[in-house]
């Protein structure tokens, strides 16, 4: 079976996109950057999508928020209501919250936000390695997750936030939330630093429409390789981090993040799994 | 319309200028006409103060800088002629890829508006680096800031904190990595801080572009092409401003000199230029290509032709103008940011503006930005000068032979050595305690934990960062695919040394940087230096100037290559900064910061500076003097004292770097630090704290075979000198404890300790075991006077929270 | 203790407010019904001590507020109780409905200072004999005449302000102000001059597309964060106002 093709939507002022292709081809995915004005019937000939991290148009307005209404998504949302996966790293996410794509509640509404990060003494962007855990199920991207990963953030609005209590529980019972900041144990975060962005219930990615959706703060293609991570981590990958110095081969190895982008190996071209 | 000049009194002179805002002496303005033949337009007279202006011509600088610096080696690609220097990094599958580095400072700006001046500093120097052909891959900044606690300890923590915004604003958003940088807080930079940025890239050798119209311009019609931002009003009067004293006046009215920054259009121009480089090689068209700082349009399109041969036209009513009613001086010269000039044949010309124009839709993102023909390139004739014309519909702005414009002028400065008299009396250093002394450093401004900083910057973008600022002692990337090659950066300048003595203290600098890139096993492959002094018609400070630049040479030389030893370690690029002084005209102390390149061929091999594991070896390598002069525990201990530095060894120093990289890269290694500020129990503590001072190790170590006389002494093999391992003479603990020498630590296996001890025996270079890594958060060192046992997590928050308090930035 | 509005607007195009406004108009609906789009920051003071004009000149010379290359700024006088007003609106969580609900008391009063020499002789020709009070119709013109708005018959101003839901006042604190104690609200105006039949149509269009509820509704406000009020009476722009 030939391998489906994923599309990786490069908008204005978004900046991952080629480190985010590469990553992507070397998890055994057939990606291509595809421009922001390049036409709908260019975005349907792809199986699945990803909108990488930056700051697309320069987060005017609010970061996602034009992007989200951009009439190359108007595309890219029928596609993905139709049963095609969409991963949104960092502005990405910010992306998909904005274009009602997650929580996907009812298809397009809003109904939370990724607000400015809330940290003690520090306010904006803030870049840290963090530790995150797969809760819930029957989302595309988190499925066969167990371990805590260890991934970076680097964010300045990285909050999932409600005025909606009511609202915000469902989503909680509904197993929206799946995946939550831990610290390297796997056990929940005592607050900052584990936590990095004050968000509630330690939400660090959260899923939409029928689990094909995945909002998510961290950059997995920043720790697609072990040599992308630290070697001071705390915890086993920090651990296998050390040992492997100096080891190629096994620097080379897969990193924490490259489980997420894997899943797009899965679908066929025909895009289903 | 033409200003008479020539036939002004002095005094109606000086009015005039000044009233134009132009900065010319009155004997400068006369120059201009003479140049000329006839009296200078408006606009002529702008573009001759910009480009006169110290900034672009190193009027005083130059003599110094080609009589002492070396720029050539083998390495080398292109030195310091253009924009960026060039130096070769890899090859990989018969591909050969070279690095650009640039290096310049945004003080003046950065004091006035610190938010928009720290953000334009990094735009401008990666535009340095861009139009190389390069594609950017990390930036750093070496910063400094007025003393937190003293008079303006308000002001100075507010401009820290909004300059370090700036950076983030605009790194950030372009998506380029941060590699490194240095905070430095100094009461000498109260009224003047220093933001200079250093911008590296990435590009193939063979597609190296160059700031020049190219030879093919005369056999085939070339254009000249104005892309980016529209002009406006912004940043005009840069150049002028940069090379101008700062009072309180001049703050207020060179608000306006301020360029207002836009990274995102940036990162848009970024991807257009990308296509542009490829249609042009998919050509085989030779095109120019220059950036737009000081002097804009003017500067740029006079300096693109002269540098080929050419002439050039231009007509300014075809550039995108934000404003329509834009005064001629204005436009011509202005100082918008995000704008590159490209010299390219004409039959490109359709497909390149509709890259910028269509397929990146650069005027949807921006209202009038865009690529726009503005010009063309006039082949010289025979027997007639290349002139430059600037025209603005029929009324001509600037008519002149285009070599009068470019060539600049040079000024001899007198040079007067500033007296410095050490101190009669000793250090008071009775009674104090090491451990208290240690953690009180710890917790200051000065070595304190940098992380909320670098946090605040994006060091991960484009997933090849290997090492992150902080986790050694420099930062490290992998950009070229499928290749281990890493490049190396960091940044050094210590002001303290160079306080007292001007050139030993900047030729330290190229010392510490060079020992911070072998630290992960880098060879040191070539400098940049940013030379920010006072103001250089007092001789005290031109003398500070020529002896800081002298030092830079010397240690250059002094070190060499590892891979070449008879060749110097090259300087490729720079900038002058002059002017740099307090409310009171008192110069900053001399503040030359070196960026050190260094290039590995396997960044696999490179380590964090944090201790690995419990049971390895602790050694400390490479000679030391035991001078405290200039050492930031001397000041913390006695600011008044005065002592001499410590002495360069370049001999053993070229030794010892060879020695720690070539370790590194065999992987016998495990961590290494350099020991720099705060002297070895700095260098330990930090090693056991780590990058974020949560290290899992403690350490014990004595320090006693370092200073008593009857110790036993360890290896003493091959030390050349006086200093420790050499033939002994008594070291005062104090020396040891805090002296800043530089040197070595290293982690070591068990397993890997005989062959380190045979290594450096046979290198010739002083090593000694003096500890281990131990269980338990601990640090011991024994043999100083006074017990030195310390609780590392209680150190870790004092180091932690210095910083934070001092710039914490609260919600709102 | 006095209360002031420092405002600010760009000073060339305000590229966030033109984005804005083209999303508006091609993906939200709006089309040529939205005339124009303003967005400003304002920063509401309150409980100051000290000479206005010693306020008027703190603010301009506050970088993180006002970068005069960018931006132009005027210094309003303004009634007490906005402040408080808007800690109220944002404890209160509530996501106002679609009717909206007014700013409670006239909180934008007359211009004192500005950069932009037109407003300040209008003013002084226009407050020849009266004095410092905030009352509507000075409101009305100072805000009318610091917004410029384009001209256009059967056309409405409506001005939503937008701000933080969580935290949304803060304290002065530094030797760069007058005195401390001051306590700020920082706010968007976002302004909207819409083609209508009525007021009443006007203010319902600016709240439909002001208020993000779906991909297809809203953007300037994000009810999930921000608390929002109309900001000061609808104006009708006449052909020949400004």
């Amino acid at each position: 079976m030939s391998r489906a093709r994923i599309a990786v939507l490069q908008f204005p002022g978004l900046n991952c996109e080629r480190e985010t292709l590469r990553e992507l081809q070397r998890s055994g995915v057939d990606a291509s950057i595809v421009r922001w004005n390049e036409g709908p019937s260019r975005i349907r000939d792809f199986a699945g999508f990803v909108i990488p991290g930056g700051f697309s148009y320069q987060d005017r307005v609010r970061a996602g928020a034009i992007a989200a209404k951009s009439s190359v998504l108007d595309t890219v949302v029928r596609e993905v209501e139709g049963g095609k996966p969409i991963l949104g790293i960092c502005n990405g996410a910010q992306i998909l919250v904005e274009a009602g794509l997650v929580p996907g509640e009812e298809p397009g509404r809003v109904d939370v936000c990724l607000a400015r990060n809330r940290i003690e003494g520090w306010s904006g962007y803030h870049s840290r390695w963090v530790f995150v855990k797969a809760h819930g199920d029957g989302n595309f991207f988190t499925g066969d997750l167990t371990e805590p990963l260890p991934l970076v953030v680097a964010h300045a609005e990285g909050r999932f936030v409600s005025r909606d209590r009511e609202a915000w529980e469902r989503l909680r019972r509904k197993g929206r939330f799946v995946l939550r900041y831990c610290d390297s144990e796997g056990r929940d975060p005592r607050g900052f630093p584990d936590n990095p962005n004050g968000s509630p219930d330690d939400v660090a990615g959260m899923s939409g429409l029928d689990g094909q959706v995945l909002a998510f703060m961290p950059h997995p293609e920043r720790a697609a390789h072990l040599w992308q991570v630290p070697e001071d981590l705390p915890g086993v990958w920090g651990e296998r981090r050390r040992r492997a110095a100096g080891d190629r081969s096994a620097l080379m190895g897969d990193g924490p993040g490259r489980v997420l982008l894997r899943a797009f190996a899965r679908l066929n071209r025909g895009g289903s799994t | 319309m033409a200003i008479a000049v020539s036939s002004m009194d002095d005094r109606t002179l000086e009015e005039t200028l000044r009233s134009m805002g132009i900065t010319l002496t009155l004997h400068e303005a006369r120059r201009v006409a003479e140049l000329l033949g006839r009296d200078p337009t408006e606009t002529e007279l702008t573009l001759f103060d910009t480009m006169w202006s110290e900034h672009c011509s190193y009027k005083s600088s130059r003599p110094a800088l080609k009589r002492h610096l070396p720029t050539e080696a083998s390495n080398v690609v292109l030195g310091p002629s253009e924009d960026a220097g060039v130096i070769h990094f890899t090859e990989v599958d018969g591909v050969r890829w070279a690095l650009a580095i640039a290096h310049e400072s945004h003080n003046h700006p950065s004091q006035v508006m610190p938010l928009e001046g720290a953000a334009t500093g990094i735009g401008g120097v990666v535009r340095d680096v861009y139009c190389m052909g390069a594609d950017v891959i990390a930036t750093l900044d070496p910063l400094r800031f007025g003393d937190p606690h003293g008079e303006n300890g308000e002001r100075s923590r507010e401009i820290a904190r909004e300059v370090v915004e700036g950076i983030a604003v605009y790194g950030n958003a372009l998506g380029v990595p941060n590699l490194g940088g240095d905070v430095v807080f100094d009461g000498c930079y109260d009224d003047n801080c220093l933001v200079n940025v250093v911008a590296i890239g990435l590009v193939r050798e063979d597609r190296i572009t160059r700031s020049r119209v190219p030879e093919a311009a005369r056999t085939e019609p070339y254009d000249f092409l104005l892309v980016g931002k529209p002009t406006d009003w912004s940043g005009m009067g840069g150049a002028a401003f940069a090379s101008a004293d700062l009072d309180a006046e001049a703050l207020k009215e060179n608000l306006g000199s301020v360029q207002v920054p836009d990274p995102f259009l940036k990162r848009m121009l970024v991807l257009a230029n990308q296509a542009m480089l490829e249609v042009a090689w998919r050509e085989k068209a030779a095109i120019g290509f220059k950036d737009l700082g000081a002097g804009g349009i003017a500067c740029v399109s006079s300096e693109l032709a002269d540098a080929g041969g050419f002439g050039i036209e231009l007509d300014l009513d075809e550039a995108s103008l934000a404003e329509g009613d834009l005064p001629a001086p204005v436009a011509a010269c202005s100082e918008t940011q995000e704008r590159f000039g490209i010299a390219c044949p004409a039959r490109l010309t359709p497909q390149i503006l509709r890259i910028y124009n269509e397929v990146y839709e650069l005027g949807s993102m921006y209202e009038g930005a865009g690529a726009r023909k503005v010009g063309r390139v006039v082949p010289p004739k025979e027997d007639e000068e290349p002139r430059y014309l600037l025209r603005r519909g029929a009324q001509v702005l600037v008519d002149a032979p285009i070599s009068t414009i470019t060539e600049g002028i040079s000024y001899e400065r007198e040079a007067r050595p500033a007296v410095v008299h050490f101190s009669e009396r000793a250090l008071p250093a009775q009674g104090r305690d090491f451990a208290a002394d240690l953690l009180d450093l710890l917790a200051s401004e000065h070595l304190c934990s940098r992380r909320p900083l670098f946090q605040h910057y994006d060091s991960e973008v484009k997933a090849d960062t290997v090492l992150r600022p902080g986790e050694a002692d420099a930062g490290v990337v992998t950009p070229v695919e499928g290749s281990w090659a890493g490049m190396a950066a960091t940044v050094d300048g210590n002001h303290r040394l160079c306080r007292i003595d001007p050139y030993l203290g900047a030729a330290h600098a190229v010392v510490e940087a060079a020992r911070n890139v072998a630290c992960v096993g880098a060879s040191p492959a070539a400098i940049t230096d940013c030379l920010n002094y006072g103001n250089p018609e007092v001789p005290e400070v031109f003398h500070a100037f020529v002896e800081g630049v002298r030092g830079i040479g010397d240690a250059c030389r002094g070190l060499g290559r590892i891979e070449a030893p008879d060749e110097a370690l090259p300087v490729v690029s720079g900038n002058v900064s002059f002017y740099n002084q307090n409310a009171r005209g008192k110069a900053i102390a001399p503040s030359p910061i070196i960026c050190c390149l260094g290039v590995t061929p396997d960044a696999s091999t490179c380590r964090s500076l944090s201790l690995k594991e419990e049971g390895n070896l602790l050694y400390r390598l490479g000679a030391f003097h035991g001078e405290l002069g200039g050492s930031l525990w001397a000041e913390w201990v006695d600011p008044q004292w005065v002592g001499p530095l410590p002495p360069l060894d370049y001999a053993a120093i070229r030794r010892e770097l060879a020695l720690v990289v070539a370790l590194v890269r065999e992987r016998k290694v495990q961590a290494v630090h350099d020991v720099s500020e705060g002297g070895n129990l700095v260098a330990l503590a930090e090693m056991a704290l780590g990058r974020e001072s949560r290290g899992r190790w403690g350490l014990r170590v004595d320090f006693s075979p370092l200073w008593k006389e009857d110790a036993d002494a360890p290896s003493a093999a091959g030390a050349t000198d006086g200093g420790t391992g050499g033939g002994k003479r008594a070291l005062s603990p104090e020396a040891v404890a805090w002296g800043e020498d530089g040197g070595f630590w290293l982690e070591v296996r068990p397993t890997d300790a005989a062959e380190l001890e045979r290594r450096a025996e046979e290198a010739g270079v002083w090593c000694a075991r003096l500890g281990e890594v131990s269980s338990g958060r601990k640090m011991v060192v024994e043999g100083l006077p006074t017990p030195v046992e310390i609780d590392l997590d209680g150190l870790a928050a004092r180091r932690e929270r210095g910083i934070f308090e001092l710039l914490r930035r609260d919600v709102s | 203790m006095s209360a002031y509005v420092f405002a600010l607007c760009h000073r060339t195009v305000d590229l966030v407010a033109a984005t804005a406004a083209s999303t508006l108009r091609d993906a939200l609906g709006l089309g040529e019904d939205l005339i124009a789009l303003r967005r400003d920051d304002l920063h509401v003071l309150e409980d100051c001590r000290g000479e206005p004009a010693a306020w008027a000149a703190a603010s301009a010379a506050h970088a993180a507020w006002f970068n005069p290359n960018t931006h132009r700024h005027a210094f309003f006088s303004a009634a007490e109780g906005a402040v408080d007003a808007a800690a109220d609106f944002a404890a209160s969580g509530r996501v106002v409905d679609e009717e909206g609900i007014d700013w409670p008391r006239p909180w934008l009063g007359r211009i004192l200072h500005s950069d932009r020499a037109d407003l300040l002789e209008a003013r002084s020709a226009a407050s020849a004999g009266g004095g410092g009070a905030v009352d509507a119709a000075s409101t009305a013109g100072d805000l009318s005449a610091w917004l410029a708005l384009p001209a256009a018959g059967g056309a409405f101003a409506v001005s939503l302000a937008a701000f933080d839901a969580e935290d949304p006042v803060y304290t002065l604190h530094g030797e760069d102000w007058p005195a401390p104690g001051a306590r700020v609200l920082s706010l968007q105006l976002w302004t909207l001059a819409l083609r209508a039949a009525d007021a009443g149509q006007a203010r319902r269009m600016a709240v439909e597309v002001a208020l993000t509820r779906t991909r297809r509704r809203g953007l300037l406000i994000h009810p999930q964060v921000q608390a929002w009020a109309l900001a000061a009476p609808i104006t009708p722009l006449s052909r020949e106002s400004r």
